[in-house]
C-alpha cells in the first residue's frame, strides 16, 4: 500500500532485509534518483514555506542553493559505505538503498511548509524542536541499513548510525554557523534556547 | 483506490506547479506617497538572505520585498556583507525597491545593523567602536532587537552614538517580555540621544514576509543617500505587524496624514492558493504511496 520509502522507514529492518535480497543492479540512474528527488522535494516546500508561492523558477533556484542538505547525506553516506563493504549488493545499490531512507525528513518538510502557510507568525524553535523526531527515526533507519545491507554486527551498526548523523549534522552545524557569524554565536543561541 | 492515489499524485503535483508558474504576475505598481515635502517611503533595514541564514537568494528576495510593498530594504547577514553586495550588485540600475548594502554585527552581547557599509564591521569590539566603524564608511548604525539577550554590550556611550533603535520587531510580536524590552530601551536611548530614529524590522529570515513590521522614512528623494540621511536626522517612523506606529508625534502625524500603515498589498490569490495546495497534496501522495507500484 505505502510507497516504498515509507515502507522502509515503518519497519526499517524487513524492508531492508528484502531489499537487499533482491538480486538487482542500481543502474546510475537509479543511484542519483535519490538525491535528485530530495532536491524536487526541497526546492518544493521550501518555496511554499518561505514565499507563499510555487513556480518552477522558484522550486529550481531554492533546489539549487539548498543542495547543500543533499550534498552533506552524499559526503555522510560516501563515509557510511566506506565503512563496510556491502556483502550482497553493489556500492551503487547501497547508496541508492540508504537514500530511501529519507521518509521522515520529506514527511517532517511537508509538515513544516504546511505550519508556515497556516501559521502567520511561526515561531522557529518549536520548530526545530520537533526536528528530534526524524533525527531520531532516521539513526533507526541507518542502523537498519548497515545491519542488513552492510552487514555489519549490530553493534557495528549502531556506532556506525552514530558516526554518519555526526557527519551529517557536523557538516549541517558548520554550514549553520557560517550562516549565522561564527560559532561563537551559534553555540551562543543553541545555550540561550 | 491508492493505485488511483498513485496516478493522481504526480500529476496533482504538476498541476501545483503550472497553476503557480501561469499564475505569476510581477508586483503591481503603487502610488508613491509624499507628504509635508518629504517623500514617504516603506523600508525594512533588517533581512538576511542566502548564502547566509535566510532562506532565498538575493534576486528572489528583492521580488518578495516588491511584493511586501517595501521601496528600500538592506539584507543584513550575520557578520558578512558578501550577499548584501551581490544583491546590491543585481540591483543595479533595474526597477524596483532600492538595495542598500549592510550587515548585522553580531557579537555575544549586542546585535548592531549596519547601513549603506561596504567593508565587513569587526563584531570582535565593544559596541561603541563598531558604531564608530559604521560611521567611518558612511553608514547608520541601528540597535537590533534590543531585548534583554542582547542589551548589555549597550553601554551609554554606544547608545549615545546610534543612529537609530529598532523599537518594532517581529519578536515582539511572540514575547511579551521583548516587546517591553523595546519600549525601555528606545526610551533610555531616546533619552541619551533626542533624535534617534524609530525603526521598525521584520528580521526575516526563512518564514513570514519581509517588511512585516517596517519603517516610514521620509526621505527629499527616492536615493539610498536620502534615505541615510533621513535616519541620520530621526525623520522616520516603525510600525509593527499590527499596524502600530511608533516615533516622534510631529512624524507619525504626516504618516497618518497620507495613510498611516499600509499592509502588504496583495489580495489573497486563490489560484496560488490552490496551486500550493495541489503541489504540497502531490508531494505528501508521492512520499506516502509512491508513484509506481514497487514491491520488495
Amino acid at each position: 500500500m505505502f510507497s516504498p520509502g515509507l515502507r522502509l522507514a515503518l519497519a526499517p529492518t524487513i524492508g531492508y532485509r528484502s531489499l537487499a535480497a533482491v538480486p538487482a543492479e542500481a543502474t546510475l540512474r537509479a543511484a542519483l534518483a535519490g538525491p535528485a528527488l530530495t532536491l524536487g522535494v526541497i526546492g518544493t516546500l521550501v518555496s511554499i514555506a518561505t514565499t507563499e508561492r510555487l513556480t518552477l523558477e522558484l522550486a529550481a533556484t531554492l533546489g539549487a542553493a539548498w543542495g547543500f542538505a543533499v550534498l552533506i547525506q552524499i559526503v555522510a553516506a560516501a563515509a557510511l559505505l566506506g565503512s563496510a563493504r556491502p556483502a550482497a549488493v553493489s556500492r551503487r545499490r547501497a547508496f541508492a538503498l540508504l537514500f530511501l531512507g529519507r521518509a521522515p525528513w520529506s514527511l517532517w518538510l511537508l509538515g513544516a511548509a504546511a505550519s508556515a502557510i497556516v501559521i502567520d507568525d511561526l515561531a522557529l524553535t518549536p520548530l526545530a524542536v520537533t526536528m528530534l523526531a526524524p533525527l531520531a527515526w532516521t539513526m533507526v533507519i541507518v542502523a537498519a541499513f548497515c545491519r542488513e545491507v552492510l552487514q555489519t554486527s549490530p553493534r557495528g551498526a549502531r556506532v556506525r548510525a552514530v558516526v554518519h548523523q555526526a557527519i551529517v549534522w557536523g557538516l549541517a552545524l558548520q554550514v549553520a554557523a557560517l550562516a549565522a557569524g561564527g560559532w561563537n554565536r551559534l553555540i551562543q543561541g543553541i545555550l540561550t534556547w | 483506490m491508492v493505485n488511483l492515489v498513485r496516478w493522481l499524485s504526480p500529476v496533482v503535483l504538476v498541476a501545483g506547479f503550472g497553476l503557480g508558474t501561469l499564475g505569476e504576475s510581477s508586483p503591481a505598481p503603487r502610488p508613491g506617497r509624499s507628504a509635508g515635502g518629504y517623500l514617504i517611503l516603506a523600508a525594512d533595514f533588517h533581512v538576511h538572505a542566502f548564502p547566509g541564514d535566510g532562506a532565498l537568494p538575493p534576486w528572489l528576495l528583492r521580488r518578495q520585498v516588491e511584493r511586501a510593498g517595501l521601496d528600500v530594504y538592506t539584507l543584513t547577514n550575520h557578520n558578512q556583507v558578501m550577499t548584501s553586495r551581490l544583491a546590491g550588485w543585481l540591483a543595479q540600475g533595474s526597477p524596483g525597491p532600492l538595495v542598500i548594502v549592510g550587515e548585522e554585527v553580531t557579537a555575544p552581547r549586542y546585535h548592531l545593523v549596519a547601513v549603506g557599509v561596504r567593508e565587513v564591521v569587526s563584531w570582535e569590539q565593544p559596541a561603541a567602536a563598531a558604531v564608530r566603524d559604521v560611521h567611518a564608511q558612511g553608514g547608520i548604525a541601528i540597535a537590533a532587537h534590543p531585548g534583554r539577550d542582547f542589551v548589555s554590550g549597550w553601554d551609554d556611550e554606544a547608545v549615545a552614538l546610534l543612529d537609530g533603535v529598532e523599537r518594532a520587531h517581529g519578536g515582539m510580536h511572540f514575547d511579551s517580555e521583548a516587546r517591553d524590552d523595546y519600549a525601555d530601551f528606545y526610551a533610555r536611548a531616546r533619552s541619551l540621544n533626542q533624535g534617534i530614529a524609530p525603526i521598525g524590522s521584520s528580521d526575516f529570515h526563512t518564514t513570514g514576509v519581509p517588511g512585516w513590521c517596517r519603517t516610514y522614512v521620509l526621505a527629499r528623494e527616492r536615493t539610498v543617500d536620502s534615505v541615510l540621511e533621513a535616519v541620520r536626522e530621526g525623520r522616520t517612523v516603525a510600525a509593527d505587524a499590527t499596524g502600530v506606529l511608533y516615533g516622534d508625534p510631529g512624524w507619525l502625524a504626516l504618516v497618518e496624514s497620507v495613510g498611516g500603515f499600509i499592509p502588504r498589498p496583495e489580495p489573497p490569490d486563490r489560484w496560488r492558493r490552490l496551486s500550493i495546495a495541489c503541489a504540497w497534496l502531490g508531494v505528501l501522495g508521492l512520499v506516502v504511496f509512491g508513484w509506481r507500484r514497487t514491491s520488495y
